[in-house]
């Protein structure tokens, strides 16, 4: 009895490790976004790198910004001679400094309000929030009536039409883009809202998720509601949506994703700065000149940070969706 | 009089927004670059013609035909890794422990990350002055030298996996959610061990969402692109859909025409649809030859 309830710890630690470990490695890229974008800029360089950015000796000037000290020269008790990094205070020329206007630190903080400052955050946010939503909401629409008719109706050509659906998931953004980019200036919608919004209303894998979902809702629910004088549309809006909620909230979650994170494409379509979005932003720290690493850490923090938030408030539902969406079929 | 929409029509109005929307954006751009395609490559407005194609396949043959090469082998490799991966996660995910909620988090959180710090993270993991070699160089010293894991396939496999192996996650944990505890229970009774249990259970069970699972990655593995070009280097990075996008870019740059891009782009579509439908053809075959089978043993009975 004994051994078999070791044996039983056993086998639970072993998953647990397996779990730790596992869970490490697919956390690993966001600790070291989080570390990074707390270090100075020598110690992002530094070799072999440090995950937890070391205590180092800071210059604080009176505006408020910080360069760290490369190397202390010489030490009165007043006063330090340092090499101080950074183009704030005179370049790498030997300073002079009361001592007073030295500090140690260990997290630097400030990273994330001189990426803030940057370039128009606030702007870029509210651009994002803004097309991210509305495409949500277009996708949530046009995917449950569609994916309706796919999964309780019958005409012809369904099955065929469906099948076309799904392989328009394989066509590669490099095919559509000009064509696209075409149309939309047809329409003259080249650097306007619409064209980070409309191409974007609707969702293939949306519409699946969602048929495979509806396809498990019984007939004769339909049946009974229609004894009750119910249409379809009012079946599938009073009945068939809240039954829905979890993949609903899956869909959304998966748009809310895709327009978060979609880069090109705004790069591509719209110019000017009122029209940003964050990972157009986020692009700012990255030219050609150089990487500015820890800004570029720290700005992709705070842009991903609501992400993450809807990420763990949502998850039992993602999990959930799936779980009911009979994909077994 | 209230108005009704005629039965027939209904189901078209249905699905029109969204067709309206993939015609527009999907199926037109997709039509005009089978158009380009035919278009001659270097002579303006003769159509339709197959010198594209002739210089893509045959004339430049060589570096098509590369990567090409170079694509599929991507795309099979990082599927089959999501998705051994992907039913590994799951059925770890699918026990009952502390901390499964939070786990489950973690596990779907790479889909989150901007691809822009996802690449940097690669890049400064695998380069010759990153982490990993870092790690087993200096740290542990089991290598003398830097190994140059840049030049290889290892970082782009390694992105393709940890990105998209979170999908393959949900999709197959949710076949093994829908696995009701009674048979588990049945198959326990009948002094069946956790082996068996997995062998002649959980896998044929959970097999159709898996097989669901690694469709959906092979449909969309094909369309592999910013990877490739965030963080391969040399060669590495050359799959069918980077090519095309350089085409795509020296013909904005008036250096050569957009016929050859969009020649790229379909290919890749070309060969994604062949072997979507060849896996398919072959679960469908599979299915059909179980089934005789099956129907054989009842006769015999």
């Amino acid at each position: 009895m004994s051994t078999h309830k070791s044996l039983h710890y056993l086998t639970q630690a072993s998953i647990h490790a397996i779990l730790i470990f596992g869970a490490f490695i697919m956390l690993l890229p966001f600790l070291w976004m989080v570390s990074t974008s707390l270090k100075s800029p020598t110690e992002v360089l530094a070799f072999p790198p440090k995950f937890i950015p070391q205590k180092k000796l800071y210059y604080l000037a009176e505006d408020g910004t910080s360069s760290q000290v490369i190397e202390v020269l010489e030490e009165t008790p007043e006063t330090l001679t340092v090499r101080l990094m950074g183009s704030s205070v005179g370049g790498m020329a030997p300073q002079t400094l009361p001592r007073t206007s030295f500090t140690e630190r260990r997290f630097l903080w400030d990273n994330y309000v001189k990426a803030w400052n940057t370039v128009d955050f606030p702007r870029y946010y509210l651009n994002t929030i803004f097309v991210a939503l509305t495409v949500m909401f277009a996708v949530l629409f046009t995917s449950s009536i569609a994916a309706y008719a796919f999964a309780r109706m019958h005409f012809f050509g369904r099955d065929n039409l469906f099948m076309l659906f799904l392989s328009m998931m394989m066509v590669p953004m490099p095919v559509y883009l000009v064509p696209t980019y075409l149309i939309l200036s047809w329409f003259h919608w080249i650097d306007t809202y619409y064209a980070l919004i409309v191409p974007w209303m609707a969702h293939v894998f949306s519409i699946f998720l969602l048929r495979q979902h509806f396809k498990t809702i019984p007939k004769d629910l339909y049946d009974a509601a229609v004894m009750d004088g119910c249409t379809h549309w009012t079946f599938l809006w009073k009945i068939v949506m809240p039954l829905s909620k979890s993949v609903l909230v899956t869909v959304a979650l998966f748009s809310i994703i895709g327009s978060w994170n979609s880069f090109m494409w705004p790069l591509i379509v719209t110019h000017r700065d009122e029209l940003r979005v964050l990972q157009v932003g986020l692009s700012y720290f990255s030219q050609e000149n150089g990487t500015k690493h820890e800004l570029l850490m720290a700005a992709s923090t705070f842009c991903i940070a609501p992400l993450l938030v809807l990420f763990f408030l949502a998850q039992k539902q993602i999990i959930a969706s799936f779980a009911r969406s009979g994909l077994k079929d | 009089m209230k108005f009704r929409v005629p039965d027939k029509l209904l189901p078209y109005i249905y699905v029109g927004p969204a067709y309206l929307y993939m015609a527009f954006f999907l199926l037109i751009p997709s039509l005009l670059a089978v158009k380009l395609s035919f278009s001659a490559p270097f002579t303006e407005g003769v159509f339709p013609t197959l010198d594209t194609w002739k210089w893509v396949l045959i004339e430049d043959g060589q570096r098509f035909w590369k990567s090409a090469r170079l694509t599929t082998y991507y795309v099979l490799t990082t599927i089959t890794i999501q998705t051994v991966l992907g039913l590994f996660i799951a059925i770890l995910l699918n026990m009952k422990f502390k901390g499964r909620g939070v786990l489950r988090t973690i596990v779907i959180l790479p889909m989150s990350i901007p691809l822009l710090v996802s690449a940097i993270g690669i890049v400064t993991m695998f380069g010759n002055m990153g982490t990993l070699n870092g790690l087993i160089t200096d740290t542990l010293g089991w290598v003398d030298k830097d190994i140059p894991y840049m030049t290889t396939t290892i970082p782009i496999i390694y992105a393709e996996v940890w990105k998209n192996t979170p999908l393959a996650v949900l999709v197959i944990l949710a076949g093994l959610e829908g696995i009701p505890d009674s048979v588990y229970e049945a198959a326990r009774t009948m002094g069946a061990n956790k082996w068996q249990q997995f062998w002649r259970i959980t896998l044929p069970l959970a097999w159709p969402s898996v097989f669901v699972a690694f469709i959906l990655r092979l449909a969309e593995a094909f369309k592999m692109f910013a990877f490739p070009v965030l963080v391969g280097t040399g060669t590495m990075g050359d799959v069918l859909s980077k090519l095309s996008w350089d085409e795509h870019n020296r013909a904005a740059n008036a250096m050569r025409p957009e016929s050859i891009s969009s020649a790229y782009g379909l290919s890749m579509v070309m060969l994604a649809l062949g072997f979507v439908m060849l896996v398919g053809a072959m679960y469908i075959s599979y299915h059909w030859v179980r089934k005789r089978a099956q129907g054989g043993l009842t006769h015999a009975k």
